[in-house]
């Protein structure tokens, strides 16, 4: 497998690295961020937007250890030294990521593999850190669920990526094998960005991992006022499993709530349509109000491969960046 | 309460039944599992699912209960139904508290009913009480009416009711009835009722409860009442008592005088012959001897003749006897003798009022006849040769052989009429005219006597002797309104070929029954030589004579209360010699005897039964009651010109009017009303059929309506139907249950959320 030229390997395609099976069954939260990378890469296919921010802005002299794929062969061409293509916001592009950890994100329907919500929004988490910081932005992590649980330092070092990962790792509901934390918490979205709304004293990327599950539906859309107000940008992955989506039971089953919400004992096929119903009216709403306030919505299934959510993500923000946002 | 069918259903093979039974749990088991095996889902969205959950949460559970149920009743039906269930005969589940319902009661009265069994209780005891059951256990709700059977058949509650108390009474006052049993005509007042609430829609259901011991008369067997069977059916169900058990009992069955109207006999003696029938209904009854106490007493009630009695030796099967008698009237100023026969019997008897029976006598002491003809001038005779004339001949017929002189009566008194100008007055008083010059009565004479016949009286018309016309039967046949015409003007000569003979080979008519024992002995020597050849039309009149090649020689016919007859032929030797043949003497007296006793005049010998009520003649117009012998009294109604009694007879007796205590009448129980055998119930059965669906009623528990009619129902089929229809059921509210249809909204690539558009 080779990387930087595009080319494809010849068993392993771009698809079969950013499926849930795969991906899931790879324990290591850093090696599948960096298989995830590369199947990125791979399939983008030689693109130059491959970063966060991609907009040329100046050269610099090439140093031992730059990444070849910025030199720009022009240049060298014309004079014979190598330099480096430097991109708009490289250096000034400040990107918040933050995770759901509440205990509805500990949700997985797959009974094959362990795939919850919340290690689809760690993947991809630790995935866009990694971008972000190729792209020598700062990257800050901030776990939350019903209140900031943990904040990283804004930092673009690759030291930094690191910290990303062990603070993604020691998520406190995270326990391998378990669906839910004995102590799950809900999530309460307007503290939650009160307190991060505190510390972005820049104009700033939110990227919001989330399942967006709130007692408090209005409290979203406030939460995303404050931040247009104070010009930040945001791009909302809601992360949904794909049993929340289909609601695919038949047989009778004990629904149990993962964030305290108790038990209840239903025949499913009596109530799917009107789930669905009051469920697609939910995300329709979410979606409405994000783009009202022109941020960009992204649905990720965790049943689908990645590869689609990262792609829409890049176009996304290729798209805003040539706007000017 | 509930429908009951308790013992009334068995099953072919019950343990089909108890496996469908106990295949109810297995439904009950699987749901009581999935309930408890459910599968454990941790779940995120739990928001969503309680708001959709919590509005239907109630219908879910219903949709699965329903489910559960329909399970459960698909498999003990299906057992059931596999296991052959027979129902035998119909258990109503008519029970109290059905409410808006007919109930229509028809009670038998009749005398038969009067029967005591073995536990002295009469049938109509055990009939009343059944009744009382019956009513007592309808519901408030439920419209009763109760109709009598005796007769005359009546309504006692013709207007149904809720007032069960009222009915109730009613029944226990009922008195004793005397007549036969007359459930034709309940019936039919019973439909009227019927029809009547189903116009006016009135009622959701009828039944009608026929509560009879089923004697033998209670249905005419030749002219049963079919029709109102059929029509009660469409409207209501029956229920009907079994026949009664065969009781025995013993009847005077007739008692007959030999006339009603005894003529005095020419000694100034009067005789009364009676015939007394008895009938015995047995069952394996032994040799029994009765006594028929037979006497005459005066409508005072005292004794005019003396006691005969008649020894009856019953020997075991024998079912009836006969016994007869000759009354001497010891009283000779008497004019009517109301004899009553008695038998004595038994305790073992069932029926005691139909041992005695009364007949009415009427005593005559003269009849007064009128000849119309020429008389002769003193000295002189109008017939040739000194033969005897008509008259003559009919003189020495007609007067006794006694002379007054030598100690012996006017018993026929003969008056001469002439034949022009006679009145009305002239023949007043004449039991009977004897035409022997018709040829000579002009139109108002023929008037007269039928007048005369229209009264009562009896006129004879003889051709005349003679070479004269016979135009007069036109006028006769015209006035008397008699359907009798002439082949032929004028008398026919049978000289040629011979002279006629009678025809013997034929029945005496009733009024000569007495000649009946010598009749082809009295005929043979008659010859007629000439005769008119009378045809009559109307098969009414009756043909008393004729001569062998069957034309009539002696013709009979009922001219309103009084009676014409014509003799084709002259009473002259030239003409037939039956004036010297022994038939003439008796064939005239009992003419006359006849004329006489079917005399309106004595009408009040008519035999009446218990239950009639009938109109009686002008002749009672001054009476106002009339009074049995025990103290009870009908009022009597005057009309134009009849008198009717304002209520029927019950009581068998003699009734005396009211003031006048000589006109007498006598009421007889009707035979057929004491008739202790009953109807077969195959028969029955037979009958009722014609009403659809019907049941016997167990007089035991009417209340129950219970039925033992031997009817086998087979209930498979039906639950099978049932099972199809519950299966059909299950399929359909499975289906929607599963709410499986509801996914084609979301077909697509996502059966789930919309598919989104990037």
């Amino acid at each position: 497998m080779t990387v930087g030229n595009g080319r494809v390997a010849d068993q392993v395609s771009e698809g079969d690295y950013l499926e849930p099976r795969m991906l899931a069954a790879i324990d290591s939260l850093e090696l599948r961020a960096r298989m995830v990378v590369q199947g990125l890469m791979i399939g983008l296919h030689g693109s130059y937007h491959q970063g966060v921010s991609v907009e040329f802005s100046q050269h610099r002299p090439y140093t031992t250890g730059d990444d070849i794929r910025h030199i720009d062969w022009k240049v060298f061409g014309r004079t014979d030294k190598l330099y480096l293509k430097q991109y708009q916001k490289e250096t000034n592009l400040r990107v918040f990521i933050l995770v759901d950890i509440s205990g509805s994100m500990g949700f997985s329907s797959f009974l094959e593999f362990n795939w919850r919500k919340f290690d689809v929004a760690a993947t991809l988490a630790a995935t866009l850190s990694y971008l972000a910081i190729q792209q020598q932005d700062r990257v800050a992590l901030v776990l939350f669920s019903d209140e900031v649980e943990s904040i990283t330092r804004l930092s673009n070092s690759k030291d930094h990526w690191r910290a990303v990962l062990a603070a993604l790792n020691d998520a406190s509901f995270l326990t391998p094998g378990s669906h839910a934390a004995k102590d799950a918490k809900s999530t309460d979205f307007s503290r939650v960005f009160d307190q991060v709304t505190a510390k972005l004293n820049h104009r700033s990327l939110i990227i919001l991992i989330s399942d967006l599950f709130d007692p408090d539906p209005a409290a979203l859309e406030h939460s995303l006022a404050q931040l247009r107000h104070h010009h930040h940008d945001l791009v909302l992955l809601h992360t949904l499993d794909n049993a929340e989506l289909t609601f695919p039971f038949r047989s009778p089953v004990e629904f149990e709530g993962l964030e305290s919400e108790g038990r209840i004992k239903i025949n499913p096929a009596g109530l799917r349509q009107s789930y669905l119903e009051r469920f697609n009216h939910y995300l329709q709403e979410v979606e409405r109000v994000t783009r009202r306030f022109r941020f960009d919505y992204i649905r990720v299934d965790t049943s689908k491969s990645l590869a689609a959510t990262l792609r829409q993500f890049i176009a996304l923000r290729t798209a805003s960046i040539s706007k000017g946002r | 309460m509930p429908i009951i069918l308790g013992q009334s259903v068995t099953f072919f093979a019950t343990a089909l039944a108890w496996a469908g039974c106990g295949a109810v749990g297995v439904p009950v088991a699987i749901h009581l599992f999935s309930q408890l095996r459910r599968r454990q889902m941790p779940w995120a969205a739990m928001q969503f699912l309680v708001e959709s959950y919590r509005p239907k949460r109630r219908w879910l559970q219903l949709e699965q209960l329903l489910l559960l149920i329909n399970r459960c009743l698909i498999l003990i039906i299906l057992g059931l139904a596999l296991s052959s269930p027979i129902l035998h005969g119909f258990t109503v589940g008519f029970e109290p508290g059905a409410g808006d319902r007919l109930v229509c009661i028809i009670l038998d009265d009749s005398l038969s009913t009067q029967a005591s069994g073995l536990d002295g209780k009469t049938r109509f005891g055990a009939l009343v009480d059944a009744a009382d059951r019956l009513v007592a256990s309808l519901s408030r709700r439920d419209h009763a009416g109760l109709w009598l059977s005796g007769y005359p058949a009546r309504p006692l509650v013709a207007i149904p009711t809720r007032e069960h108390k009222t009915i109730r009474d009613h029944m226990k006052a009922l008195p004793r009835r005397f007549g036969r049993s007359d459930m034709a005509q309940a019936l039919s007042m019973v439909l009227d009722s019927l029809q009547t609430s189903v116009r006016e829609g009135l009622y959701t259901r009828a039944e009608v409860y026929i509560l009879s011991d089923w004697n033998i008369g209670t249905f005419d067997p030749e002219h049963p009442p079919i029709s109102q069977l059929a029509q009660i059916g469409k409207h209501a169900q029956v229920f009907v008592s079994r026949p009664a058990a065969a009781c025995d009992n013993v009847q005077i069955q007739e008692l007959k005088p030999q006339r009603p109207v005894i003529l005095v006999h020419p000694d100034g003696s009067v005789t009364i012959p009676v015939e007394v029938k008895m009938r015995r209904f047995v069952t394996d009854a032994e040799d029994t001897d009765s006594v028929v106490r037979i006497v005459g007493r005066n409508a005072a009630g005292h004794l005019v003749t003396r006691p005969v009695e008649r020894r009856v030796s019953w020997k075991s099967g024998q079912p009836a006897a006969a016994v007869s008698a000759v009354l001497e009237v010891t009283n000779q100023e008497v004019s009517s003798v109301v004899v009553s026969a008695s038998v004595g019997l038994p305790d073992t008897d069932a029926i005691k009022p139909d041992n005695q029976r009364w007949a009415l006598v009427k005593i005559r002491r003269s009849v007064t006849v009128g000849i119309v003809d020429l008389v002769p001038a003193p000295g002189e005779r109008h017939n040739e040769g000194g033969m005897f004339s008509p008259a003559d001949w009919l003189r020495v017929a007609l007067v006794p052989h006694i002379p007054v002189n030598r100690g012996g009566f006017e018993r026929v008194r003969v008056v001469d009429v002439l034949p022009t100008g006679f009145s009305s007055q002239a023949l007043e008083g004449m039991d009977a005219v004897m035409v022997l010059r018709p040829d000579l009565l002009g139109v108002a004479g023929w008037r007269t006597l039928a007048q005369a016949a229209g009264s009562g009286a009896m006129v004879w018309v003889f051709v005349p002797p003679g070479e004269v016309s016979s135009a007069w039967v036109t006028t006769m046949v015209k006035e008397f309104d008699v359907d009798w015409r002439l082949a032929m003007q004028g008398d026919v000569n049978g000289s040629v070929g011979g002279p006629w003979p009678m025809k013997t080979d034929i029945r005496p008519p009733r009024a000569l029954a007495m000649l009946a024992a010598d009749w082809s002995a009295l005929l043979g020597p008659v010859r007629v030589l000439r005769r008119y050849n009378i045809m009559a039309q109307n098969s009414g009149e009756e043909v008393w004579l004729s001569t062998y090649d069957g034309r009539p020689l002696l013709t009979h016919a009922r001219v309103g209360s009084g009676q014409i007859m014509f003799l084709a032929t002259a009473l002259e030797l030239g003409w037939t010699n039956l004036v010297v043949k022994p038939l003439f003497v008796p064939l005239v007296h009992e003419s006359l005897h006849a004329a006489v006793g079917s005399n309106v005049d004595v009408g009040s010998t008519q035999a009446f039964v218990c239950g009639d009520q009938p109109i009686l003649h002008a002749m009672w117009k001054n009476q106002s009651n009339l009074v049995h012998q025990t103290g009870h009294r009908i009022s009597l109604k005057r009309h134009k010109e009849s008198v009717s009694l304002t209520s029927p007879f019950n009581l068998a007796g003699v009734y005396c009017g009211q003031p006048e205590e000589t006109m007498v009448a006598t009421v007889n129980i009707d035979p057929d009303a004491s008739n202790t055998n009953a109807i077969k119930p195959d028969q029955l059965g037979h009958w009722f059929d014609e009403a659809g669906q019907w049941h016997w009623l167990n007089l035991e528990q009417p209340d129950r309506m219970r039925s033992t009619r031997d009817s086998r129902q087979f209930l498979g089929w039906p639950l099978l139907w049932v099972v199809l229809i519950l299966v059909v059921f299950e399929t359909i509210l499975a289906r929607l249950c599963s709410h499986a249809g509801r996914r084609r909204l979301f077909s697509g690539s996502l059966p789930g959320v919309l598919p989104r558009r990037p």
